[in-house]
């Protein structure tokens, strides 16, 4: 006859509440939040063709879609992996058609998250650049 | 033996069989229709606590339970690389619920153990990430996940608090009077 472990619960509770805390630990330091106050980033586009557009913009946003919002039109939809774009000034690269998708880099490394949660830092370069799949 | 006996009691074995698949089935459906039904809730899900219950009710027959709900999930969202996580990650529920089943467990301990693979499923999810893409893509697209982690493990604690008990009440009642 199973018997009523007594105490698991509590030992389970508190495994769950430093597993949380623990994880929050880990995305304050993977994704270290965006200074307050007026930030000089550079955002590019490269399209398919290899032409280039170059911005180099004073912004007080804390993502990247924010600031990029301010000299681009971006095109996309909030997904379950943040805001995925599908066009950028009208030029399109949805990688649900199987072609092409628009990569994001930041600091010439590729960005690790959606351009609503990439945070600006000043002095930051990123680029949104059309990558074929 | 009298062949007549042999073959009732095959019709009685046969007929059970079938009715536990159609439970089985009937179960699998349950768990794809209310994961839709909850889809707009970003990570608000009831499948963790109808797969821990499944688990604790049918043993293995969960198994086919998981079986034909990951079957369901690839052929109406398509077999992506999230596809490839979750032909591992409920069996990774079912082991632990297995394993702690041996003992009687409280209600609040599978909040809690509920609550912990909600808080896990994006690392757990997270593999196939580092075939496609290394190291790197795996723990940015994991750590990128975090918060919906979280709300994914907190509503998994809310939600087995409140219905686990109830549930399992229901079953035991339901399966009690059968057997009377």
């Amino acid at each position: 006859m199973k018997h009523l472990t007594r105490g698991s619960g509590l030992t389970a509770a508190l495994l769950f509440i430093v597993l949380a805390a623990l994880m929050l630990a880990v995305r304050g330091c993977a994704f270290p939040a965006a200074p307050a106050g007026e930030k000089q980033i550079t955002i590019s586009v490269i399209y398919a063709d290899g032409a280039a557009e170059h911005f180099g913009i004073s912004t007080r946003a804390d993502c990247l879609k924010e600031a990029a919002e301010a000299v681009l039109t971006l095109e996309g939809e909030e997904t379950a992996y943040g805001f995925t774009i599908y066009a950028v000034n009208g030029a399109e690269a949805d990688f649900r058609k199987g072609e092409a998708y628009w990569a994001i880099y930041a600091d010439g490394g590729y960005a690790q998250s959606s351009a609503d949660r990439l945070p600006v830092l000043d002095g930051g370069t990123y680029a949104f650049i059309y990558e074929r799949l | 033996m009298p062949s007549s006996m042999k073959d009732s009691e095959r019709g009685t074995s046969g007929a059970r069989r079938a009715r536990e698949l159609a439970r089985l089935g009937f179960c699998a459906g349950l768990l794809f229709v209310l994961k839709a039904a909850l889809a707009p809730l970003p990570n608000i899900e009831a499948v963790t606590l109808l797969v821990i219950l499944y688990t604790l009710w049918f043993g293995r027959g969960a198994l086919l339970i998981l079986c034909i709900f990951v079957t369901l999930e690839g052929t109406v969202y398509g077999f992506h690389l999230w596809w490839i996580a979750y032909l591992y990650v409920w069996v990774v529920l079912w082991l632990v619920v297995t394993l702690a089943g041996r003992r009687e467990r409280s209600p609040f301990f599978w909040a809690a153990l509920g609550g912990i693979f909600g808080l896990s499923f994006g690392f757990l999810c997270s593999f196939p990430y580092l075939a496609a893409g290394g190291i790197h893509t795996m723990l940015g697209w994991w750590a990128a996940g975090i918060p919906f982690d979280l709300i994914h493990g907190f509503a998994n604690f809310a939600l087995i608090l409140v219905l686990f008990s109830p549930l399992d009440s229901l079953w035991k009642r339901a399966n009690s009077s059968k057997t009377k």
